[in-house]
């Protein structure tokens, strides 16, 4: 039985080796087509509520308002990208959308390689040596964390607020040393209480984390979770006391009408848009800041004083305009 | 750090509804293996039973159809564990690993086939807690004990209905000797096949609800890998409770009130990485395994496919 | 009656009809397991023809492809070598993605020590991968001394230290090593002398692959030819007659995880130097350790065999991307395929041992 099976894996593993020269005879040379053809590539699934679903959408508004075709792929790893991108290359789209900061190496490797296509690639921080055919887009979610630390600070009750977030990287880190700032400013009395669960995605870790807040005493907890927060939302609700939360990325009072404030939405349609706009007018490179004013919006306010929703407004318009401009603190949290 | 952290109501309360996932898994699992069969597809059959149930528990609003519906899916699985290991003799460790495999991707996939993409995650009710009269006002522990989902009563109370069925029945004396002598049994006229397959769809079964858990009484909605590794937990705790139904409840609660205790630590000593207090759980659980394995006695036949005509 | 008649001479007719026997089993088992998948894929409502012709067509149809199918193929066949060894030694080795990880990590923290050190490329690059496979070996040598020592069952703890090997790089990757600019959990590039030549321009592959087709020499040298490798087969098979005869059975099972546990680890430097430009990710691994243990079961733990199986997912792995994309197969999907391909294979085969096949005749 042994010796026919390896006979057999042998012979597989020839035609293997094999196909690739048939391969090679029937793929024919690169027609150059000038119309813009986008791809974009997402890490998560679009059924995720969150990030990857916002990518999709966006898509279908860079889709629409650049009237160019389009076509995706979600729940790609990062060792997967680059063999995707140039799939898609092969294919003749000429510009790749990576959809998160996981993808700087494969982007960097890939736009020396083919100078003819132009890729946007996301990154917590401005990206040095950018290459002529990519464009940048840095998120600055610090600036929202300004925002709705300052209103933390002014619902809480007990003078204590949480922040929640999944893995502890450098722009999460920013966040929170923003939330503490604007909070400060308010009263510097209040306590920030913050809490990386590790998985940005998990709602049973951010459930037992949300828990272990309430428990501490705090009354609003700054969520900052993609598929995770529903197990904020549940441990807000399961709760005897009156926790206040607010939620990123999307707008999700409806999961918990009485306990939700307010969301900082992230609408990609607006640098997405923009870049291939600037892309299909020659433009190929440059920096996106993807900050309150662009792309970053406030959803409606819910449960809070008017007086108060009215300032949280105003300080938001302050943010888009660059009057108030929080700290950027990525190098360590603020108690350290 | 003070005791009073240690033992707050609110970390023992969240401690028991969390260990009740692993408890409830434990025993369908003790079931499988004191027949005498082995069953590490745990993980995979608790996934694909969140993922079922929560599917069918948002489009029909109803927890029992839930329940069922994720008993079924993961009975299923148990039965092909069962064709695979009892009738085809096959080496049930590596099925199992495949099982797993298969039972991590389906609930994704008919996730998403089910709901593109959303703007709100899809999202039942949870389960409500039922608190009993009297018992639950006791002060300190009512809350904690007596004021929990009904699935965490039920889980409970399958200990010891379990154990009297285990070791005071005929039936059960049977169901052990398959695990234990599988060919004296035969000879004495048990069915081995039959009983070893019943035993494998009602183990998943019950597995299957334990995997329904999570998204019915936790999180309200279903994610990838919402089960986390629980299902390797709940493997051990078969061995760490010695294969006895009561034995498993201190594994279960001591893994669920380390996990849970975790973030409280995680709160206090901020200059410790997060990341650390996250391996706490599962370093833990290996030293006591360590602890455990001097000591205990498996089922004899376990994990050995039974045939009839062969000597020996 | 000489000597020379002693060895029986087996007719070419018989060896034909062996091997015929067996491609037919296994073609078989791969078509059925293809119609068991095309369910899936009419489920998510894609036309079966073209997404199979995509598959194919997307991991051998181009250069591009094909390279990427020999990235992709590494790390299976020596995720799969590793459990095979684990199994031949009587071990499983369930650990396999953790020791993937921690043998990324002695290989990027090696990397980052050499950075000002003058010596080298390939010295460089030898060094590295030789610190994955130590990485890796010391890793699962927990768990064999755990087993050895304490009769731990080497499954648990090696899946507990699955997850215990992804916090450690997740705390790698956010905390000391991280790159700010990317925002994600991954780590600063090693020294560029370290990375992995490429194989073929223009398409993304790497040597990697060379170390793995040298690995499936070396295991099997390794458990044919040597006194260890006798020992690790002894013990795999009787263990209670290999005592008897005189072999240390801890000492062997020990030796036999940290071995598997290195082959794991030598899988995670490559990754680390070829695939990702010497930095260390989260998700490094989507995966492998579960799809080797898949592979190395169908491959019966035999080096050779498992050479050709592991080709054969890596090209699934491959082509199933591209159903995204042709038929917006949803990406949960592949996973599931791999798992119905080995359940499928399986079946077929248990069939065919347990006499049920009569019409492809007797099981040989």
């Amino acid at each position: 039985m042994k010796a026919k099976v390896r006979l057999f894996c042998l012979v597989l593993v020839l035609m293997i080796a094999l196909v690739p020269l048939a391969g090679c005879a029937t793929s024919s040379p690169q027609a150059k087509s000038t119309a813009v053809r986008v791809a974009l590539i997402m890490p998560g699934p679009i059924s995720d509520s969150d990030w990857n679903m916002l990518g999709y959408e966006a898509l279908q508004v860079v889709a629409k308002e650049q009237e160019v075709e389009t076509a995706y792929s979600e729940k790609i790893a990062v060792a997967d990208a680059e063999r995707v991108a140039r799939e898609y290359i092969a294919e003749d789209y000429n510009v790749i959308i990576f959809h998160g900061g996981q993808f700087v190496t494969a982007t960097m490797n890939l736009a020396g390689e083919y100078p003819d296509v132009t890729f946007i690639m996301g990154s917590a921080t401005p990206v040095p040596d950018l290459p002529p055919n990519v464009w940048n887009m840095v998120r600055r979610y610090y600036k929202g964390g300004y925002a709705l630390g300052d209103l933390a600070a002014r619902m809480t009750k007990t003078g204590k607020i949480g922040y929640l977030a999944g893995v502890q990287l450098p722009d999460f880190m920013a966040i929170a040393n923003s939330v503490h700032e604007a909070a400060g400013k308010v009263d510097p009395n209040i306590e920030v209480i913050y809490s990386f669960t590790g998985d940005q995605n998990d709602p049973v870790k951010a459930r037992q984390a949300a828990d272990a807040m309430i428990a501490e005493g705090v009354d609003v907890i700054i969520d900052w979770m993609n598929a995770g927060v529903s197990g904020v939302e549940e441990a807000v609700l399961a709760s005897d006391d009156v926790v206040l939360m607010t939620t990123f990325s999307t707008d999700k009072h409806e999961r918990a009408p009485e306990r939700y404030l307010v969301s900082m939405l992230l609408d990609l349609g607006v640098p997405y848009s923009f870049m291939v706009g600037e892309i299909k007018q020659g433009k190929t490179t440059g920096v996106f800041d993807f900050e309150p004013g662009s792309g970053m919006l406030l959803s409606p306010t819910y449960n809070m004083p008017d007086g108060i929703a009215a300032s949280l407004k105003s300080l938001w318009s302050q943010l888009e305009n660059d009057e108030v401009i929080p700290t950027e603190n990525t190098e360590k949290l603020f108690d350290q | 750090m003070s005791f009073e952290l240690l033992v707050d109501p609110s970390l023992l309360q969240l401690a028991l509804l969390m260990s009740t996932p692993l408890l409830l898994a434990a025993l369908g699992e003790l079931i499988i293996e004191r027949s005498g069969i082995l069953n590490v597809a745990i993980e995979g059959m608790m996934s694909v039973g969140a993922g079922v149930g929560f599917l069918v528990a948002f489009f029909t609003e109803d927890h029992l159809l839930g329940s069922l519906a994720a008993m079924a899916a993961v009975a299923l699985m148990g039965w092909l564990l069962g064709y695979y290991g009892i009738t085809l003799r096959a080496n049930q460790l590596i099925i199992g690993l495949g099982l797993f495999i298969f039972g991590l991707g389906l609930p994704s996939l008919l996730y998403r086939i089910a709901f593109g993409p959303q703007m709100v995650a899809p999202r039942i009710d949870l389960m409500p807690s039922l608190a009993i009269p009297f018992l639950s006002e006791i002060p300190y522990i009512g809350p904690v004990l007596f004021d929990q989902p009904l699935l965490v009563y039920l889980t409970y109370l399958l200990v010891p209905v379990l154990s009297f069925f285990l070791f005071r029945t005929p039936l059960g004396l049977q169901l052990r000797a398959c695990g234990e002598n599988p060919r004296a049994a035969d000879t004495l006229g048990v069915n081995i096949i039959a009983t070893r397959y019943a035993c494998v769809i009602i183990g998943a079964a019950i597995i299957g609800l334990a995997g329904y858990f999570i998204p019915a009484i936790v999180t309200a909605t279903y994610t990838d890998n919402i089960i986390g590794g629980r299902g390797w937990i709940a493997l051990q705790l078969v061995i760490f409770g010695r294969w006895l139904p009561g034995a498993s409840i201190s594994g279960a609660l001591l893994f669920a009130y380390i996990e849970a205790l975790q973030y409280r630590l995680a709160l206090i000593a901020k200059s410790v990485p997060p990341q650390l207090f996250q391996t706490l759980p599962y370093i833990v659980a290996i030293l006591v395994m360590i602890q455990v394995y001097q000591r205990a006695e498996k089922p004899a036949a376990l994990m050995q496919p039974y045939n009839r005509e062969a000597r020996g | 009656m000489s000597q020379a008649t002693l060895v029986r001479r087996v007719p070419i007719q018989k060896i034909a009809k062996s091997l015929l026997r067996g491609l037919v089993l296994y073609g078989i088992s791969i078509v059925v397991a293809l119609l068991v998948n095309s369910l899936f894929i009419a489920a998510s409502g894609g036309n079966i023809i073209d997404a199979y012709s995509k598959i194919f067509s997307s991991s051998f149809g181009s250069w591009i492809g094909f390279g990427q199918t020999l990235n992709k193929w590494t790390p299976l066949l020596l995720g799969a070598l590793a459990v095979a060894l684990g199994n031949r030694g009587g071990v499983y080795n369930i650990g396999v993605d953790g020791q993937i990880y921690i043998g990324a990590v002695f290989a990027t923290g090696l990397g980052f020590l050499l950075a000002d050190v003058p010596i080298p490329a390939p010295l460089i690059v030898f060094l590295v991968l030789l610190a994955g496979f130590i990485g890796g070996g010391m890793y699962a040598g927990i768990a064999g001394y755990l087993r050895a020592v304490y009769n731990v069952n080497e499954i648990f703890t090696t899946v507990m230290m699955n997850f215990v090997a992804v916090f450690i790089v997740e705390y790698l990757a956010t905390g000391p090593w991280n790159d700010p600019i990317a925002g994600e959990a991954i780590t600063l590039p090693i020294i560029s002398s370290a990375h992995l030549p490429s194989l073929i321009p223009r398409t993304g592959s790497h040597l990697g692959i060379l170390f793995a087709l040298l690995m499936v020499f070396g295991i099997w040298f390794l458990l044919n030819k040597t006194r260890l490798g006798f020992h690790i087969r002894a013990v795999g098979d009787n263990p209670v007659a290999s005592e008897v005869g005189g072999v240390n059975i801890r000492t062997s099972i020990f030796l036999t995880l940290a071995l598997s546990g290195a082959i794991a680890g030598l899988a995670g430097a490559v990754e680390v130097i070829g695939v990702h430009g010497g930095r260390l990710i989260l998700g490094l691994t989507p995966n492998y350790g579960s799809l080797a243990i898949l592979i190395s079961a169908v491959g019966m733990a035999s080096p050779t065999i498992i050479l050709g199986w592991s080709a054969f997912f890596a090209v699934f792995f491959v082509g199933s991307d591209s159903l995204q994309r042709s038929i917006s197969f949803p990406a949960a999907g592949v996973l599931v395929f791999q798992a119905v391909m080995f359940l499928i294979i399986m079946w077929i085969r248990l069939l065919h041992e347990r006499g049920s096949l009569a019409f492809l005749g007797e099981k040989s």
